[in-house]
C-alpha cells in the first residue's frame, strides 16, 4: 500500500516537473517571435486534465523564468497572470470546442498587457500604468493572433497526448497497486 | 445533433466578440499614441554611465521615434523584446543584466513610459539614458 502510495507521489513528481519544463522550453524556443508562445494554450490543455494540479506546473514554471531572467518587476506579475488563466480554464472545463478555447486563449493574449500593468500601477501610479498598457496594444494584438493560431492548431493533439499519458500513468498505478496487495 | 445550431451560433459570437474587442483597442491606441512630428528636427541626449560620468549628443534626425534616432546615430544597441527595442548597450556601455543594470529613458528628467521605440521625438527635446542598478 505504502509503496504504490509512494510510486503516486513520484510519478506526479516527475510530470509535474517534466511539464513545467515544457512550458520554460516552448518559451525560450518561440522567445525570439516578440509575444508569441505557446505556454497560454499548455496552461489551458494541462489544466483540463490535471485540474488544481495545474497550479505546481504555473509556479515552477515562474520560478524557472524568474532564475533565467531575474525577478523584475515582470516576474511579479507572473506570480498571478497564469493562475488567473487556470482559474478561468477551471470555470469553462465544460467547453469542448476548440474555436472556442481558441478564442479564449486569444483573450487570454488581449487582456495579458492589461493585467501585466498592474505591478506599475503600484510601483508607478494610473499614468505609468495606463501609458505601459496603451503602448503594448498592437502587441497584445499580436499576442492575441498567436495564441489563437496555436490553440486552433496545436490544441487537439496535445490534449490528447496528455490525456493518454495521464490515463497510462493511472493505470501503471493501479496495477502495481494490485500486484503490491496480492498475496503470496 | 440539435446542439451543432446552437453551439455553432456561440463560436460565431464569440470570434465577433474578439473582434469587436480587437477594434476597440486598436481605436485606444490610435488616440493615446504620442503624435509623432515629421521633417528634420534637432534633439538632445545625455548619457549617465555607470561611473556617473556623463556625455551629451546634439543629434539630427528627421526620425519619428527616439529609438530609430539612435540606432542611426549607432549609440545604443539591444535586443527585440515585446515593446521593440530593449536597450542593452549605449555609447559603448553595456548594461550588466546578473547586476541588475538596466538603461532608463527620461525626458528632461522625467519617467518615459514607453520604449525607446515608441517615444515620439520633437525638435528641441532633451533625452537622458542613465545606467541603473536594480529592479
Amino acid at each position: 500500500m505504502k509503496s504504490s502510495e509512494n510510486a503516486k507521489k513520484i510519478t506526479r513528481l516527475v510530470t509535474m516537473g517534466l511539464l513545467s519544463g515544457i512550458l520554460v522550453l516552448g518559451q525560450l524556443g518561440m522567445a525570439f517571435l516578440p509575444n508569441i508562445e505557446p505556454v497560454t494554450f499548455l496552461i489551458i490543455a494541462y489544466t483540463l486534465v490535471y485540474g488544481k494540479q495545474v497550479f505546481s506546473i504555473i509556479y515552477a514554471f515562474v520560478l524557472v523564468e524568474g532564475l533565467i531572467f531575474g525577478f523584475g518587476i515582470w516576474w511579479f506579475s507572473y506570480l498571478y497572470i497564469w493562475s488567473i488563466l487556470a482559474v478561468l480554464t477551471l470555470l469553462l472545463q465544460k467547453n469542448t470546442s476548440t474555436v472556442i478555447w481558441a478564442v479564449i486563449a486569444g483573450a487570454f493574449g488581449l487582456l495579458f498587457g492589461a493585467l501585466c500593468s498592474i505591478p506599475y500601477l503600484i510601483s508607478g501610479g494610473p499614468g505609468a500604468a495606463f501609458a505601459y498598457w496603451a503602448a503594448g496594444i498592437p502587441y497584445d494584438i499580436l499576442h492575441c493572433a498567436g495564441n489563437f493560431v496555436l490553440t486552433l492548431v496545436l490544441f487537439r493533439p496535445v490534449l490528447g497526448v496528455l490525456k493518454k499519458l495521464n490515463a497510462w500513468q493511472k493505470s501503471s498505478l493501479l496495477a502495481r497497486s494490485f500486484s503490491a496487495e496480492k498475496p503470496e | 445533433m440539435k446542439n451543432e445550431p446552437k453551439n455553432r451560433k456561440k463560436i460565431i459570437l464569440a470570434v465577433a466578440a474578439l473582434a469587436a474587442v480587437i477594434a476597440l483597442l486598436l481605436c485606444v491606441y490610435h488616440f493615446t499614441k504620442g503624435k509623432t512630428s515629421q521633417g528634420a528636427k534637432t534633439i538632445t541626449l545625455e548619457v549617465v554611465h555607470k561611473d556617473q560620468s556623463s556625455n551629451s549628443f546634439e543629434i539630427h534626425t528627421d526620425r519619428e521615434y527616439l529609438g530609430e534616432a539612435l540606432t542611426d546615430e549607432e549609440l545604443v544597441e539591444g535586443e527585440n523584446g515585446p515593446y521593440g527595442m530593449f536597450i542593452t548597450t549605449v555609447d559603448k556601455e553595456t548594461a550588466d543584466d546578473a547586476n541588475q543594470e538596466w538603461w532608463c529613458i527620461t525626458k528632461n528628467g522625467e519617467q518615459v513610459n514607453t520604449s525607446a521605440d515608441q517615444t515620439p521625438i520633437a525638435d528641441g527635446e532633451k533625452y537622458e539614458l542613465t545606467l541603473t542598478v536594480g529592479y
